[in-house]
């Protein structure tokens, strides 16, 4: 416990000092690994296939905010797609036009959620994401997860839809509309994966909210029954094409990434170096704000005070007491 | 002559105003009310271009059947059938518009507090040097 309490003061030290180098490496990398993973999966289109094209536009990422990345990789998909059937594309923007503008656009900050959930789903465990999402994120998580398992589902039919398409022998786009739209919907996986996932991450939320000692915890576990219960029924009742050795080894990784976010990452008050600018009637100011690094004291003196003394004036002494009066001393200016 | 608090006052504003401020002081500019009904019209225009998304899909699931059948297709019990649709999904996204936009204007509330709070100290601490300068 004291470890992870010394890699969390460490992680937020080396962040608040290298934040400007971190941020953009870790956007980088993610949307050079979903880059590639499309390119894998369906890379139909030649021209943009290069791995190249994909490092460029990982480099452009990497520097502007989640939506971008989104709408940048939303692009790429429909231009592979576009490459395998005009058809296949209507369906997907169908598709994802109407997961925007009834859902996303309330969650649009949970972009990164939304890749890493996809990706999870391309490494076979997405049951590791609903937890550490509804811990770390609360309710609104929901909707990218879930989003993230059905672009998933879209790409994974579009790396069978060539040889599906010629087996069904739909030769015309109408019949090949129906097709895709009704291998789309008689998918059962992902019915399953949906509903389990929204309801693992409404039971985490409602657990941790609860004024328990040790809530978080108890919302892991409970959260990780739920999940393995209602995937393990899905599986039974409807059928669904879901590996349960899998799930369950993507559940347990969950409990685990968890309870590791929960320690290190989560509620720590990452602050970063910040550059500002602003002016009075007198000066401009170009300010640069670095945050204080607060080390962990292990010499705190508690002074216990006495009922009789307590008349008198007792002062307690302890490291923090200069930090009372509002937090005008978090950054150094 | 710079003034150490004031700095430091000002640049957490600043930092403020650049981050999560930027939407939150946006939203303080309209009342709780107003805020949420804008978001009930943004949903009601976004469900509407939806709902014609989702019925121009089903049109074109159903295509054939519906090819097949153009004559005899009774026209005024399907146009009353999209009708309710329509009306059920406004409604549902409607409410969920609403709340979620009320949410995040209660949400914005403890941000602007110290901000306010803040720009009421700067206020206080102009009055004062003006007072200063005069006397």
């Amino acid at each position: 416990m004291e470890f992870l309490l010394e890699l969390k003061e460490n992680i937020r030290r080396i962040y608040s000092r290298f934040d400007k180098i971190i941020v953009p490496a870790i956007r980088f990398f993610i949307a050079l690994v979903s880059f590639l993973m499309l390119n894998s999966n369906i890379g139909y289109m030649a021209k943009i296939k290069s791995p190249l094209i994909a490092i460029i536009l990982s480099i452009v990422c990497a520097f502007l905010p989640s939506w971008f990345t989104i709408l940048i990789l939303t692009i790429f998909m429909i231009l592979h797609l576009y490459a395998i059937s005009i058809e296949f594309t209507i369906v997907a923007l169908c598709v994802i036009l109407v997961m925007y503008l009834m859902f996303f656009r309330f969650s649009s900050k949970y972009g990164y959620l939304l890749i890493a959930t996809v990706l999870l789903c391309w490494i076979k465990i997405p049951a590791a994401i609903p937890v550490v999402a509804a811990l770390g994120f609360g309710m609104v998580t929901i909707v990218p997860v879930a989003f993230g398992v059905v672009i998933f589902n879209i790409i994974e039919t579009a790396s069978q839809y060539e040889a599906a398409i010629t087996n069904a022998s739909a030769s015309d786009s109408v019949q090949q509309i129906s097709y895709i739209a009704e291998s789309f919907m008689s998918n059962k996986s992902v019915i399953v994966m949906v509903a389990a996932f929204s309801v693992t991450i409404i039971v985490v939320n409602c657990i941790k909210r609860l004024s328990i000692n040790n809530s978080w915890l108890y919302a892991i576990i409970a959260g990780t029954v739920v999940e393995l219960l209602f995937l393990i029924i899905g599986i039974l009742a409807f059928d669904a094409k879901i590996n349960i050795l899998v799930t369950v080894l993507g559940a347990v990784l969950g409990v685990i990434v968890g309870y590791i976010c929960k320690m290190l990452l989560f509620n720590v008050d990452f602050k970063r170096t910040e550059f500002v600018q602003y002016e009075d009637d007198e000066y401009y100011y170009y300010v640069k704000a670095v945050p204080k690094i607060t080390i962990a004291n292990t010499d705190v003196k508690v002074k216990q005070i006495n009922a009789r003394k307590t008349k008198k004036s007792s002062k307690t002494t302890d490291s923090y007491s200069d930090v009372t009066n509002d937090d005008d001393d978090d950054y150094i200016v | 002559m710079l003034n150490e608090n004031k700095v430091k006052m000002m640049t957490k504003m600043a930092i403020y105003e650049k981050n999560e401020g930027k939407r939150m002081l946006k939203m303080s500019r309209y009342y709780k009310g107003d805020f949420v009904t804008l978001g009930v019209l943004k949903s009601i225009i976004a469900s509407t271009f939806a709902f014609a998304v989702i019925v121009i899909f089903f049109a074109l699931c159903n295509m054939e059947k519906i090819v097949s059948e153009v004559n005899t297709m009774d026209y005024t019990l399907i146009a009353k059938k999209v009708g309710i649709y329509y009306i059920l999904f406004l409604i549902v996204f409607s409410i969920i518009g609403g709340i979620v936009n009320a949410y995040q204007y209660n949400k914005s509330r403890a941000g602007l507090k110290k901000y306010f709070s803040r720009l009421n100290k700067l206020e206080r601490f102009y009055n004062n040097q003006n007072k200063k300068r005069n006397s």
